[in-house]
């Protein structure tokens, strides 16, 4: 900034053009991986899912269980659904928390643009880390089964649920986060409702229990007699996503950045 | 400077309202930021003067009338990061970023070529420093910063709230000469601050808020011929009838005369009616903030404080 140096920015065209969704997405990707912060976190995730696979493997080859893919990659939905979420949170409260609203919303034309990638930005950063870990999973079952039959058994299934299950997870965090709008609070809200909430629906309304918990819609994933109605499907999803991500995207229209 | 109308090319306000439990901290507000001009956005701290900045800027809602860049609200501008440059919290940034990174994502949103944040570094002067975190940086540090990011998209129109706070001497300099050299090129550049010197260096047009209210606007030239020259003499009564036979405005201060008239002029009257001046002097700058005092109470003012109630 010397005075030296005094000149025009320089006027550049495309004043005409639009900023598209999908760049908004990869904006807000970048967004999540680009701080030491978030990048420490992700490092950890991997660590933590590297850990478990491998651990697992041992663990089952010790005990003489035959390592599948399945095994391993379906062993560690615990993982996920605390992982995701958190992925979530982070995606929708990052700006909010550092008030770097204030930079990227004068830059646009409205926010749910904004806001929408964000949604998209965390399940696609989700959906990456769950890919890892079905990659991971899938090495090392190789590894240690060779080419034995039923390696691979039942793995479309399972990376079709693990998917789902991922998604499900993230969109959780990031409906509660969107809705609540603070990292640190976003969090406990999670892990308590998740750990806590849950088992006190099911302890003080045992009947509506399917249509107010959390995990109805995991249920739902996993089939089997115990099987939740899609009445208690759609209940969960509209009281756990749907209205706190309606909720979030009314704050976001209406509130003052 | 008039009313705001559609039509105008540059910055408009047209009546533009916000309360807050139901009392007006912006209210009314309309005026023009012509363009290839720099309208100073003047008035003391809690006057509504961020509040207005942040409706133009979309982060907060007017709850009546509107803010037109070339006639079109920000809303409807193609890509408004492209067209307006918002200069308003440097504290308002990601503290884990590097200076590089935060340019490159505004770049990034904007479909800027890469180039752009090396010059946008230049021109901030923080090319060696790109790499630092924001979180480890001053706060004059971060006001370059957000300068830059303003002037990354070679914007039509600038707003800034209070771009000099917290630059050194050379930044401040900076700044203003940059405003006058952007503004000279065409562009429209609205300024608030609550530093009459920033004003008095830089604006080609002022407009006062008090109290939410617009209370004075006008050209820059207006806000200070009112009284451009001190003067005292041995005879103050002899000066203030060269004054008068020569038909200069004046008020007596004291024993000194705030006179109408270029001091030029004034000398070589009393030269000729032989009165002996003993003071001489051209006060431009402080009509500003005469004019400023007069006019604004601000409502966290200590103005009317005693010493006493200081103490």
């Amino acid at each position: 900034m010397s005075q030296s140096t005094l000149r025009s920015a320089p006027v550049r065209d495309g004043n005409s053009r639009q900023v598209g969704f999908m760049r908004l997405v990869a904006v807000e990707i970048r967004k999540l991986v680009d701080t030491r912060s978030s990048l420490a976190i992700f490092a950890v995730l991997a660590v933590i899912a590297v850990a478990l696979v491998v651990g697992l493997a041992v663990f089952s080859t010790g005990q003489g269980t035959p390592v599948t893919f399945t095994s391993l990659a379906g062993s560690i939905g615990l993982f996920t659904s605390l992982a995701m979420p958190l992925i979530g949170i982070l995606g929708m409260t990052s700006d909010m928390a550092h008030r770097t609203t204030l930079v990227y919303y004068p830059l646009l034309r409205g926010r749910a643009g904004q806001f929408w990638a964000k949604v998209l930005a965390a399940a696609l950063l989700a959906v990456a880390l769950q890919l890892f870990v079905f990659v991971l999973s899938a090495v090392v079952a190789a590894a240690l089964g060779g080419s034995a039959a039923g390696q691979f058994e039942g793995a479309g299934q399972e990376l079709w649920d693990g998917l789902a299950a991922c998604l499900l997870s993230t969109m959780f965090g990031v409906a509660l986060a969107a809705a609540i709008r603070r990292t640190a609070l976003a969090i406990i809200t999670v892990i308590l409702v998740s750990l806590v909430g849950n088992g006190l629906i099911l302890t003080l309304l045992p009947d509506a229990s399917g249509y107010l918990s959390t995990i109805t819609a995991l249920g739902a994933l996993m089939g089997g007699p115990g099987a939740p109605t899609a009445l208690e499907v759609v209940s969960s999803l509209t009281l756990w996503y749907l209205v706190p991500l309606g909720i979030g995207w009314w704050i976001t229209e209406k509130s003052e950045a | 400077m008039g009313l705001a109308s559609e039509a105008v090319a540059g910055i408009s306000f047209a009546g533009v309202t916000k309360a807050y439990a139901g009392r007006n901290v912006v209210d009314s507000v309309s005026f023009d930021c012509p363009p290839g001009s720099i309208t100073g956005f003047l008035g003391p701290n809690g006057a509504g003067k961020s509040t207005t900045l942040r409706i133009a800027a979309g982060l907060t809602r007017a709850d009546a009338g509107e803010v037109l860049f070339d006639g079109r609200r920000r809303e409807d501008l193609e890509s408004p990061g492209r067209t307006i440059g918002f200069v308003l919290d440097p504290t308002a940034l990601h503290p884990g970023r590097s200076l590089q990174e935060t340019l490159k994502l505004n770049a990034m949103l904007l479909d800027l070529p890469h180039s752009a944040v090396a010059e946008a570094l230049s021109l901030a002067g923080l090319e060696t420093v790109r790499k630092k975190r924001v979180g480890s940086l001053s706060l004059g540090m971060r006001q370059r910063l957000v300068l830059g990011m303003a002037l990354l998209a070679g914007p039509q129109f600038l707003v800034m709230d209070e771009p000099t706070n917290g630059l050194d001497a050379d930044g401040a300099l900076w700044v203003r000469n940059y405003l006058k050299h952007f503004s000279a090129q065409g562009g429209t550049v609205l300024l608030s601050s609550h530093l009459l010197r920033d004003m008095q260096a830089v604006a080609d047009n002022i407009v006062m808020i008090d109290r939410g209210r617009i209370v004075a606007a006008g050209t820059a030239r207006e806000f200070s011929v009112s009284t451009s020259t001190k003067a005292a003499a041995v005879e103050p009564d002899r000066l203030a009838d060269v004054c008068t036979r020569r038909g200069w405005t004046f008020h007596l201060s004291g024993r000194e005369l705030y006179i109408d008239a270029a001091p030029e002029d004034i000398s070589r009257a009393c030269l000729e009616h032989m009165v002996v001046l003993t003071h001489l002097s051209n006060v431009t700058e402080s009509a500003l903030e005469e004019k400023f005092l007069a006019l604004t109470s601000g409502e966290f003012s200590s103005r009317n404080n005693t010493l006493e109630q200081i103490r």
